[in-house]
């Protein structure tokens, strides 16, 4: 994820987290827009960001719409002063830049946690989590093979790049691996 | 740089520590002085030739066996291999064996499966290594002696023939299966895999020691391959060219 939307109609509010932003989080690309329109409208960048949107620009209907994207977090600008200074998701129009900066850091950290369980960082392609499923099952390459309809040279082949993504040679330390990635149950291989 | 006979047993040491384990495996005790490795050796009835030949294939992995050099009795590099076998057996293994413990020992609700998966693999590891040592000892080693003891005595050559073309010593080669492999793995799991654990000293320990164990281990099988079997090899040839010739 490399995306911050900053959806604000207000110009000096835009600009200034703009400014706060782009100086603390350099990797991130910063986009700045007036209305959830024109993001909606963006289409492909929509997944896995994060968006700070001034909280009277978001309906209800709005945020239903915002849940059925993947790994979205909100971040609303509020004009009202700072009441809860625990409300670690509004960014309260009072705040000094350090309490946000915070905000915001916490909130990227959550977020890595969940994907780091998720999709994103994981070290082997979706067809080659299966083949390593059925290794650490005991399964031949024939049996992959016949299994995932493909050649036993592909699984052969795939077998390879997994010990070298892994840094794994041995069948037992495929199952160690498995086991460690919830990618096989110690139920399936007779372990409790 | 090839380690020769004068120089002194002390310097050996310096220029590489890893020797100390060797140099146990043939009984000699620290203390030696200014003494040469040749001084030392005859003072300890030890073929100075074989030890060349072990300080040097374990120092430089690129070593060519020295064809002078050669002129030494198997039974000697058998009970070399055997001593290793046992600082293997009594010293490395229930160590790092330890040291595995003491990670399930510290281990908390979140990380006890974990733990546990690597204890059993670990376990799996040690019976593998123990029925490779086990085989080593009981079939491999005793060939060994008989091939050399008919290649000697001249005598029992035909039944020794026999077994030659049964199971050679490039078999034995061959076969020579890669227990490294899985401590490669271990090794791995722990850098890369493991969860974190509340005590991280316990895990290097356990990989400080697993390096060791995989470095100790790769040289003790070059000594097997380029000391061991060539010469088993140039027996067995000697054995059955005289057999022909009968």
């Amino acid at each position: 994820m490399k995306d911050i939307f900053i959806i604000e109609n207000s110009f000096l509010i835009r600009s200034a987290l703009q400014k706060l932003i782009s100086e603390h989080f350099v990797s991130f690309q910063i986009h700045e827009m007036i209305s959830l329109k024109a993001f909606f409208a963006n289409k492909g960048k929509r997944n896995n960001c994060i968006i700070v949107i001034n909280e009277c620009l978001l309906t209800e209907k709005d945020e239903i719409e915002l849940a059925k994207f993947k790994e979205i977090n909100v971040v609303k600008i509020s004009c009202e002063k700072a009441a809860q200074m625990n409300d670690l998701k509004t960014i309260f129009i009072d705040e000094e830049p350090v309490t946000i900066i915070k905000k915001l850091n916490n909130l990227l950290d959550n977020f890595q946690k969940v994907r780091k369980s998720g999709n994103e960082v994981r070290i082997l392609s979706r067809r080659e989590e299966d083949i390593l499923k059925y290794v650490a099952l005991g399964l031949t390459n024939r049996e992959i093979a016949d299994k995932l309809f493909l050649s036993a040279h592909t699984v052969i082949t795939h077998r390879k790049n997994i010990s070298s993504k892994l840094g794994i040679k041995t069948i037992a330390g495929f199952t160690v691996y498995a086991l460690l990635n919830k990618i096989i149950l110690p139920s399936d291989i007779g372990l409790n | 740089m090839q380690i020769h006979r004068a120089m002194p047993m002390a310097d050996i040491i310096h220029i590489n520590y890893s020797l100390l384990q060797v140099i146990t495996r043939f009984d000699i005790r620290l203390g030696f002085g200014n003494k040469t490795i040749e001084e030392v050796c005859r003072g300890q009835g030890i073929d100075v030739n074989f030890f060349l030949e072990i300080v040097n294939s374990f120092h430089d992995p690129d070593y060519f066996p020295d064809k002078e050099l050669q002129n030494f009795r198997l039974t000697d590099i058998v009970n070399y291999l055997r001593k290793t076998h046992q600082y293997y057996l009594e010293v490395k293994i229930p160590q790092i064996g330890l040291y595995i413990q003491q990670l399930l020992d510290n281990s908390n609700p979140g990380n006890l499966e974990s733990l546990e998966l690597i204890n059993r693999f670990f376990l799996d590891y040690r019976q593998e290594f123990l029925t490779h040592i086990d085989r080593e000892e009981n079939h491999v080693f005793s060939y060994v002696l008989e091939v050399e003891k008919a290649f000697l005595t001249k005598r029992l050559e035909k039944q020794v023939a026999e077994k030659i073309k049964n199971y050679s010593i490039d078999d034995f080669a061959d076969e020579h299966d890669n227990i490294e492999d899985k401590l490669f793995d271990l090794k791995n799991i722990i850098i890369k895999y493991l969860p974190p654990v509340k005590d991280v000293f316990i895990c290097i320990n356990i990989l400080t020691e697993l390096f060791r164990l995989e470095k100790d281990l790769n040289n003790h099988a070059r000594i097997e391959d380029t000391v061991l079997v060539p010469k088993v090899r140039a027996m067995e040839k000697a054995i059955l060219g005289s057999i022909k010739r009968k």
